[in-house]
């Protein structure tokens, strides 16, 4: 109930600046959608003018498209950028907010708890706003170029399949989809992890950040090198279970690292 | 008793605490004092666990901090500023289980303070009295006031000071700093001076003005030799 | 509780749009049945897989087995890593690990076991055999004459010939390439190499090669005469004043003669709907129906009728061949094994949905 309470005040304090990122997102991709549509219509029209068209438009040449790929980028930065923000805004100014956190009386991990679901929540909200838009923006996509007489190949499911940003957000099993979430957490995790870690030793050292960078860097590093050095020498199934296992290490890491320093180490 | 044993503090490489040991009885008020930079907000602020203490331990009552009972009241609002009070009542409310709505109102009515106003919009002085109810109404057992009259009005301290002698204030131990000893020299029951991260003397206000006829400012400018 | 507002606000917008991709994304609930009629023994290790594909791209597989269907399209990390664990045989992991530290390799089974050849970047090449759980290893190094070159060429496959293991191999590039056979004496730790003459021509693949981790390759005997083989040929076209190399695949199955050193053909072109070679034989199945056996021995060709009526799809697994025909609700595949029927299977789609998907469904075992 706490958890929720908190998360409910978390949710409340980034509504705003994250209904300016979809409605960026929403509108930059429409916008483009118009232009694309606008242009390959032309282009069309002139090359039917000078012979038959064997031009073949599918829509993954939209999603392909600079703008959209930029505006998927600006919204994963986004997100990125927030997992710092979430705890360093709080660090910030006179009314450091950390403070009033830290003193109340349930357990600190709940503060944690709460900014870690507000980011899922986020990334979940715009997958889902994504996916969404586009639908619509396929519906548009379809009925436009119907009305013109312009054929279209290929089906919404291979246009995702073969983008490259969009098979990972929207891979075509659920579970895969799952799993790409707990990847997503695990990033968001060791971002936490950084930012509880520096907040902890600035009062140290002026090296704070690069301190725990460095701890941090070891810890993503050596799994990660473990993992190529035995790439060649497992089966693809054994790989998997030691991914699982590299996984489930990580996370724990990140978490006790986390803890540690939230509730014994942390300096407002 | 809050009892502050053996704590060190160092940030970067300056020590700011060395090795100090002090207590704080429940219904007295204590004060800490000492010049500006002497590590009194960094005490404070370790007893609560916002800045831990390299070294030392402290206990509440014989046991570890429990922050149902004891309440930290900083020098500045620990609230984002865009926040009106009503917001931070809120706050309060939902995550502070001893927070007791009545006595922030009486604390409201008493400091003639306006809910629906934003942090940011208030003045020095009125931001004290917001700090201060939000802190009272936690009510702790133990309060933990960090220079609460640094910069502000005569009178919001006087507010503040009628407030230390109300019924508000019965029963609770109170820990405070400040460099201004003046405004509360007759409240005080207890004194313990810092300089550089050191305690230097530690004494009953009372014994000292009775028996040595002092004042606390007395004893302060010969410790300090202001 | 306003505050509450908010979250359930976003949780709603979280559960619509993950709601609408859990349903787009939602797999296939088609289900099949194999029922088989005779002999069911020959089912009780084999996995029929069903393809179905439209035109506008839709896609849906099926592994069936006596046990019933397994959706095979959009696996998880999971279920593929399940489906790889069951494939690959405990047995070879220990040959194949030693072969999966090399940057290239190739493998062929023979009635003693499998044999792999695989290269270690440009430093050795490594010769392996799996006699049951036993791995032997023999390493040639650069300094070993002729390495280097095998090396730095492409490998159209291996074969077994009085006990030494031979690798076919293109030395060269562009019109000058040679096909050459390189043997291999693990004992004296020697490469003998020899060119073919094949003029334009050359082997691109020696049937029966695996390129991958293939544990149920099919057995080629160790003493054959004739390695089947496939060609390509070279011609040079002229385009625009500038003329260059264009290479081809040749229809046919041809033989690698090894008392002779020359490729002949083994099959004429064209009329071939699928071969398999298979110990000492190598069986083609023509469109009429009837399977061409070589004798990879001798060389003796003979022919027999094997399927009565129309051909439909056909693959063969060692030396039995099957046989899928279409049916209103599914497929019947029959099995044959030197020359005769030995078995046949219903495939049946049981839901409504499997009875949607069966007229653009393929069913091949393999």
């Amino acid at each position: 109930m706490n958890l929720l309470k908190l998360l409910g005040w978390e949710v409340e304090r980034m509504t705003k600046p994250y209904l300016i990122l979809i409605t960026l997102l929403v509108v930059t991709q429409f916008t483009w959608l118009g232009v694309f549509l606008w242009s390959e219509t032309n282009m069309y029209e002139e090359i039917r003018r000078t012979g038959t068209p064997d031009y073949v438009l599918t829509f993954g040449n939209y999603i392909g498209g600079v703008p959209f790929i930029l505006s998927i980028g600006v919204a994963v930065a986004a997100m990125l950028l927030y997992s710092f923000w979430i705890w360093y805004r709080d660090f910030q100014g006179r009314g450091t907010f950390m403070m009033r956190l830290l003193l109340m009386p349930q357990q600190r991990m709940l503060v944690f708890g709460a900014k870690l679901a507000t980011m899922m929540l986020m990334v979940l909200g715009l997958l889902s706003v994504q996916w969404i838009a586009l639908k619509l923006q396929y519906i548009a996509f379809t009925g436009w170029f119907d009305s013109q007489m312009i054929p279209v190949s290929g089906t919404f499911e291979q246009a995702i399949r073969f983008d490259g940003a969009l098979s990972v957000m929207y891979p075509a099993s659920f579970v895969n989809f799952l799993i790409h979430q707990v990847l997503i957490v695990l990033v968001i995790l060791y971002i936490f992890a950084f930012v509880l870690m520096e907040r902890s030793l600035w009062q140290r050292t002026l090296w704070a950040p690069i301190l725990a960078m460095l701890i941090l860097g070891t810890l993503i590093l050596v799994p990660v090198l473990t993992f190529y050095f035995l790439e060649n020498r497992l089966f693809m199934d054994e790989l998997m279970l030691l991914i699982l296992l590299g996984l489930i290490g990580w996370m724990t890491a990140a978490i006790w690292i986390a803890r540690r320093y939230l509730t014994k180490k942390l300096s407002v | 008793m809050i009892e502050v044993l053996g704590v060190k503090k160092r940030y970067r490489k300056k020590q700011v605490i060395e090795d100090v040991s002090f207590t704080a009885q429940k219904g007295e008020i204590t004060c800490l004092i000492g010049l500006n930079g002497t590590g009194k907000s960094t005490i404070l602020k370790g007893i609560m666990g916002l800045t831990p203490f390299d070294k030392g331990t402290v206990l509440v009552d014989g046991k570890p901090i429990d922050l149902n009972r004891v309440a930290f009241v900083p020098d500045h609002s620990t609230f984002p500023i865009h926040f009106t009070i009503e917001q931070c009542e809120a706050f309060m409310r939902d995550f502070y289980p001893t927070f007791d709505p009545n006595l922030f109102a009486r604390l409201v009515d008493e400091f003639k303070l306006f809910p629906e106003d934003k942090l940011n919009e208030l003045s020095k002085g009125t931001l004290a009295k917001v700090n201060l109810a939000l802190g009272i109404a936690q009510d702790p057992d133990y309060l933990l006031l960090d220079e609460p009259f640094s910069g502000i009005d005569v009178f919001s301290k006087e507010q503040i000071v009628e407030l230390f002698s109300s019924d508000i204030m019965e029963d609770r131990g109170v820990l405070i700093t400040t460099h201004e000893i003046e405004d509360i020299e007759y409240l005080v029951d207890k004194a313990v001076m810092l300089n550089r991260g050191r305690i230097v003397r530690e004494f009953d206000v009372e014994d000292v003005r009775f028996i040595h006829g002092k004042s606390i400012v007395d004893v302060m400018r010969e410790e300090y030799g202001a | 509780m306003k505050r509450m507002w908010n979250v359930a606000a976003l949780g709603a917008v979280v559960i619509i749009g993950l709601g609408t991709f859990a349903v787009d994304m939602r797999d296939t609930k088609a289900e099949w049945e194999l029922a088989v009629t005779s002999n069911p023994e020959i089912w009780e290790e084999q996995t029929i897989n069903l393809y179905y594909n439209t035109e506008e791209g839709d896609k849906e597989r099926f592994d069936l087995t006596t046990d019933g269907s397994r959706v095979t399209t959009n696996l998880s990390y999971i279920e593929q890593a399940l489906a790889y664990e069951d494939e690959v045989d405990s047995s070879v992991r220990g040959f194949y690990r030693q072969l999966s530290g090399l940057t290239f390799v190739q493998s062929i089974r023979t009635p003693d076991g499998y044999i792999g050849v695989g290269q270690n970047g440009n430093k050795e090449i490594i010769v392996f055999r799996l006699n049951g759980e036993d791995v032997t290893k023999h390493v040639f190094g650069k300094d070993v004459n002729g390495s280097a070159e095998i090396m730095d060429s492409p490998w159209a496959g291996l074969f077994v010939h009085d006990g030494n293991i031979h690798v076919i191999y293109r030395n060269g590039y562009g019109g000058n390439a040679e096909t050459k056979i390189a043997k291999f004496d693990e004992d004296a730790k020697q490469i003998t190499m020899e060119s073919l003459e094949l003029g334009d021509e050359a082997i691109s693949t020696v049937r029966g090669t695996s390129w991958a981790f293939r544990p149920y390759m099919a057995t080629i005997a160790a003493d054959n005469r004739f390695i089947p083989v496939d060609m390509t040929e070279q011609t040079t076209v002229t385009e625009g004043g500038e003329s260059y190399v264009s290479e081809q695949d040749k229809v046919g199955v041809y033989a690698y003669d090894v008392d002779t050193k020359q490729v002949i053909e083994l099959t004429p072109d064209a009329d071939m709907w699928n071969s398999t070679v298979y110990d000492d034989r190598l069986i083609a199945l023509q469109e009429d129906g009837t399977e061409l056996v070589v004798d990879l021995k001798t060389g003796k060709k003979s022919t027999r009728q094997v399927i009565d009526g129309s051909v439909g799809t056909t693959s063969y697994v060692g030396d039995q061949l099957y046989h899928a025909r279409p049916t209103k609700d599914g497929a019947v595949i029959d099995v044959y094994q030197d020359g005769k029927a030995i078995s046949s299977a219903v495939v049946k789609a049981t839901n409504e949905e499997a009875k949607a998907l069966v007229s653009n469904t393929e069913y091949y075992v393999d």
